[in-house]
């Protein structure tokens, strides 16, 4: 046995884990994670697999002789009740609402993040005029106050002619990048000057596995954390512009067109035709927000206090 | 230190130009335009088309038309003749100098496609209401955000601190619109107790703005401002519970960040009195980083209240927006989107040399 | 030994006066995700008026521990101290911190690592300084930053004035450990912890800075507590020494002597560890294996699975520290035979030079 061994023989060795493996066991261990993972995961269940239990089809209109203009409240029938005038089915149309709402909004983060980090890597590692002339362009997109032109932008991208999903995606991208690029750029800048990547450099290894296996994934933490938060901001965002009319247009329900259609009705009592959908955008904005404050406090643990 | 301010300013102008740019560009994309009263209308030949829109200058290629719209190019002259103005000085100079008066830089914003207005006096009438909500918004979350920030702060941990913390978690998800919602079928709708939408009670007072509202004003003055404050209280209420939540938290943790520092141990090592600490040592550098949110409160003042006129029918910038974006009115689409970027850098600029002069390691 | 003669023989403790600073037993533990670690384990030491004692160790050894533990600089949460700390005759452990301010900077001045994170950013050195003078003394601002620039200038910091009003990230590393030198001393404390303060300098500085150290607080008698994992600094500054190890004090007496003839097989170790000029050429003498964490202790003595003359008896029950015959203590049951030589070991010890190697 070598010297090393005898001496630390019976001394316990510490188990180490994986910086992934460190930040999973800590987001499982806090409350808000798992929370909002099971709530995200209830509007998920809902929204995918609800048309099976509700047995009305999405524009089924009720027999004459149950006319009520005002739509009939929750019941056994219609748990979430029926709508003013044509009174569909509300849970029916939360359902299918949520289907394209959420579509919207992970598309849109999906979208804006990959755009973002693209050009915040290549800032970020090429430097120089590249990185300046990108910067300013970051500069002058952020410049321009966002919710305006999303509205400015949907409305035109709509007269031009695009059905109501892709355009409010598209506005959301285009308009949506600059975060995501300005935080990976800061990543990126700060990697390369550590040492473990001049080591690598040093070391011979090719650039492309440098920024793939050394850099990437010590760049995409903060991307990771700021992925949830970009689904709930789209989500809301398309609610709202919706609601104003310049989002996805009626034919296809959607959280937001539902609020629309519903607020004149709210004042007569109807409360039930805004109020679910309204719930449900709550609920997918509060889980959302949950795992991606329990993301950050897993991938960045808080300092001690004094 | 100047120098630094220098470079910021001169940077901000370059950030103006490229967002004028983008802006030009996104309306350039949008369909509509003068040439659209002439599709409706068949009765205009050719020709005439053509020489309308050579009147307009819609006829010059689009840089040209840029230029002349932002007002660097002289209306009257083409190619370089256009940069240099009358007065034998460059163009895009203020127009005593120039003696141009044609185009942004010089003043002009145009006139509104749906009545003709100028847009100058659409905006400014737009402006004062959003003025007043968003302002008294401002100073009311800004002052709570700090003092409640500060406060659970300190106490981080304790009870109070996680009661405070789980509501404003809360709060700070909510979508504002929904809030909106929600407070008025609360608070308007089942109790009645503040009106439900709008500026003024239409059936006391003119409207908002109008000279027939200041003679009302002027006429029974305490009638008129307790009209504004009812009609003010739920939206102001609706802005200052979503923004405290999240900027308090914010200012909670920069002071968290800052007790643990390690110069506070060293003022604890000092023997300072606790007052001392706490002010001088924490404070101090934990609310440096707020001074960058009270740079951005800066654009809120022109813009930021959109979602909640909108919900409350508030008669200012943000419903004027809308109307125009629906109306496709360009003219007044792009006057705004430009006032809003110039809000956006000057908010940008207050912030880095507020933060300049809180941090001494920032002036280079 | 070198330390020995560079201090005023009339102002160094001769033991009949009682100690400054006086730490009995005191353990100190975490609370931890893991449980409470006991990370201190019953140090006890004494520091008399106007010497310099160096607590030695390596990294985890809880010197810097026990040092912020004395006036309670570790977090209140998660810290539990036990044992007795006496200043000038007064319990410090339990005081409330309204009790501890006046003897905070007052009596005891504190000097830390790393100056540029331990100082405030966004206040000049001149007010950083005179705060404690105000606090301490009762004097007024004008007053006290008078007499910061003052004592800016008895640590040797030229055009003081100007530097006064300059902030922490304008000076050198060596200037900004000064400013800590002079703030530590403007309160006029009996003693001052001086915890690393030369690890993060310049080699060429260390040894400006800790003469200045040295001499700054010999001149007003004040005692020295130095923390430092670096027996060369050591060498030339301390009065004594104690040698801590895995929480414990293993061995203290007077720094000629445990440098000179290490009585505890650690600092044996430690000793002919360091490289010297005089075997350039021979393998470097290294310490097998590695020191343990606080949840991990071994029984019986801590140092037993590293010890070249460890034998069965030593992994049963830890040592008490023992007396020798020149005043030191040494937690080791076969201290005699390592002194003697006879110590028959599982390796060859490399010899002690008599010189202590610098």
């Amino acid at each position: 046995m070598t010297a090393v061994a005898r001496a630390t023989k019976g001394t316990k060795v510490q188990k180490a884990e994986s910086p992934w493996a460190q930040a999973r066991r800590r987001f499982f261990a806090g409350r808000q994670g798992p929370w909002g993972l099971a709530i995200l995961g209830v509007i998920f269940f809902l929204v995918i697999v609800g048309p099976v239990f509700a047995p009305y089809h999405v524009g089924e209109v009720p027999k004459p002789s149950e006319f009520v203009f005002l739509g009939r409240g929750p019941s056994a029938e219609h748990i979430f009740g029926e709508t003013a005038q044509l009174q569909l089915d509300v849970f029916m149309l939360v359902v299918n609402g949520g289907r394209a709402s959420l579509f919207i909004g992970f598309v849109a983060a999906v979208g804006s993040i990959f755009i973002g980090t693209l050009v915040g890597i290549i800032a970020g590692y090429f430097g120089g005029r590249l990185d300046s002339f990108l910067m300013r362009l970051v500069d002058v997109f952020l410049a321009v106050p966002s919710l305006f032109v999303i509205i400015v932008g949907a409305k035109i991208l709509s007269a031009l002619g695009g059905t109501g999903l892709q355009t409010i995606i598209i506005v959301f991208i285009v308009f949506g990048w600059m975060g995501t690029a300005r935080l990976v750029r800061g990543q990126v800048l700060a990697l390369r000057e550590m040492e473990f990547i001049e080591a690598a450099r040093a070391l011979g290894v090719r650039p492309i596995r440098i920024a793939v296996r050394h850099v990437l994934p010590n760049a995409i933490g903060p991307v990771v954390v700021s992925f949830p938060f970009a689904v709930g901001g789209a989500i809301i965002g398309e609610a709202f512009i919706s609601y104003l009319g310049f989002g996805v247009s009626a034919l296809t329900p959607t959280w937001g067109n539902m609020l629309s259609n519903a607020e004149e009705f709210l004042l007569q009592g109807n409360w039930w035709w805004l109020g679910f959908p309204g719930l449900f955008i709550i609920l997918t904005s509060l889980s959302v927000n949950m795992i991606g404050d329990a993301l950050r406090e897993s991938l960045e643990p808080e300092g001690r206090r004094a | 230190m100047i120098k630094y301010a220098l470079r910021r300013i001169a940077l901000g102008i370059m950030i103006m130009l490229g967002s004028s740019v983008l802006i030009y560009a996104l309306i350039l994309a949008a369909p509509g335009g003068p040439e659209q009263k002439f599709a409706e209308n068949p009765k205009y030949t050719q020709a005439q088309k053509e020489g309308y829109l050579q009147s307009l200058g819609l006829d010059k290629p689009v840089p040209v038309q840029y230029c002349r719209w932002l007002g660097a190019c002289r209306r009257d002259k083409d190619g370089l003749d256009a940069l240099v103005g009358p007065t034998g000085l460059p163009t895009f100079l203020p127009s005593g100098l120039s003696g141009i008066y044609t185009g942004l830089l010089h003043g002009e914003l145009g006139y509104s496609y749906a009545n003709g207005e100028s847009v100058g006096d659409l905006i400014a009438a737009a402006a004062l209401p959003t003025l007043i909500l968003a302002g008294l918004s401002i100073v009311i979350w800004l002052s709570l955000a700090v003092l409640l920030g500060v406060w659970t702060g300190l106490r981080a941990g304790t009870k109070f601190d996680n009661v405070v913390t789980t509501l404003t978690y809360v709060s700070s998800t909510f979508p504002t619109f929904i809030l909106g919602f929600m407070m008025i079928w609360i608070f308007a709708v089942t109790l009645g107790w503040t009106p439900v939408s709008g500026m003024t009670n239409e059936r006391l007072s003119p409207a908002f703005g109008s000279d027939a509202y200041w003679q009302y004003f002027a006429g029974a003055p305490l009638t008129a401002i307790f009209d504004l404050r009812n009609h003010l209280i739920l939206p102001v209420l609706t802005l200052v519970i979503i923004s405290v939540a999240g900027d308090s938290r914010y200012v909670r943790a920069s002071v968290i960040d800052a007790l643990s520092a390690e110069h506070v141990r060293t003022a604890r090592a000092k023997g300072l009195s606790s007052r001392r600490i706490i002010v001088r040592h924490t404070l101090r550098t934990a609310l440096v980083p707020f001074a960058t949110n009270l740079g951005l409160a800066f654009p809120f003042l022109f813009g930021g209240a959109l979602i909640t006129e909108t919900i409350f029918s508030w008669p200012g910038v943000g419903r004027l927006t809308l109307l125009a974006t629906n109306g496709l009115d360009y003219p007044v689409l792009m006057a705004i989107l430009l006032i809003g970027s110039l809000m956006v850098v000057i908010g940008n600029l207050i912030s880095d040399l507020l933060y300049a002069v809180l941090d001494p390691r920032v002036r280079l | 030994m070198s330390a020995v003669q560079k201090s005023p023989v009339s102002k160094r403790a001769s033991a009949s006066t009682s100690p400054l600073l006086a730490v009995k037993d005191l353990s100190i533990s975490f609370r931890t995700s893991r449980g409470i670690l006991k990370v201190v384990d019953g140090v006890s030491f004494d520091l008399a008026p106007g010497e310099c004692l160096a607590i030695v160790g390596e990294s985890g050894s809880g010197k810097t521990v026990s040092a912020m533990a004395i006036i309670s600089l570790l977090s209140r949460n998660q810290a539990i101290i036990e044992g007795s700390v006496a200043f000038k005759g007064r319990e410090l452990v339990g005081l409330s911190e309204d009790e501890l301010r006046p003897i905070r900077g007052g009596g005891i001045g504190v000097i830390f690592q790393e100056p540029l994170s331990a100082l405030n950013p966004v206040t000049t050195i001149g007010e950083q300084i005179a705060e404690v003078i105000v606090a301490h003394r009762k004097l007024s601002w004008r007053e006290a930053h008078k007499l910061a620039i003052g004592y800016l200038e008895q640590v040797e910091i030229s055009q003081p004035d100007r530097r006064a009003k300059q902030y922490p990230h304008q000076l050198s590393g060596g200037m900004r450990q000064r400013a800590m030198i002079a703030m530590a001393l403007s309160g006029e404390p009996a003693m001052i912890i001086a915890d690393e303060p030369t690890t993060a300098l310049d080699v060429t500085i260390q040894a400006q800075v800790l003469d200045l150290l040295r001499r700054t607080t010999t001149e007003r008698g004040a005692a020295l507590l130095l923390i430092t994992h670096d027996l060369g600094v050591v060498a030339e500054t301390a009065d004594r020494i104690a040698v801590m190890y895995a929480g414990q004090i293993v061995e203290t007496g007077k720094a000629a002597n445990v440098l000179r003839e290490p009585a505890s097989p650690y600092t044996r170790d430690l000793v002919t560890s360091i490289p010297s000029f005089a075997a350039r050429g021979k393998k470097l003498n290294t310490i097998t294996g590695m020191v343990p964490s606080p949840d991990a202790f071994p029984t019986g003595c801590r140092f037993a699975p590293r010890c070249r003359y460890a034998i069965t008896a030593c992994t049963t029950a830890v040592p008490p520290l023992e007396p020798l015959n020149d005043g030191r203590l040494v937690r080791c049951i076969r201290t005699k035979e390592v002194l003697d030589g006879t110590a028959a070991g599982k390796r060859k010890a490399p010899a002690v030079k008599r010189e202590a190697a610098r």
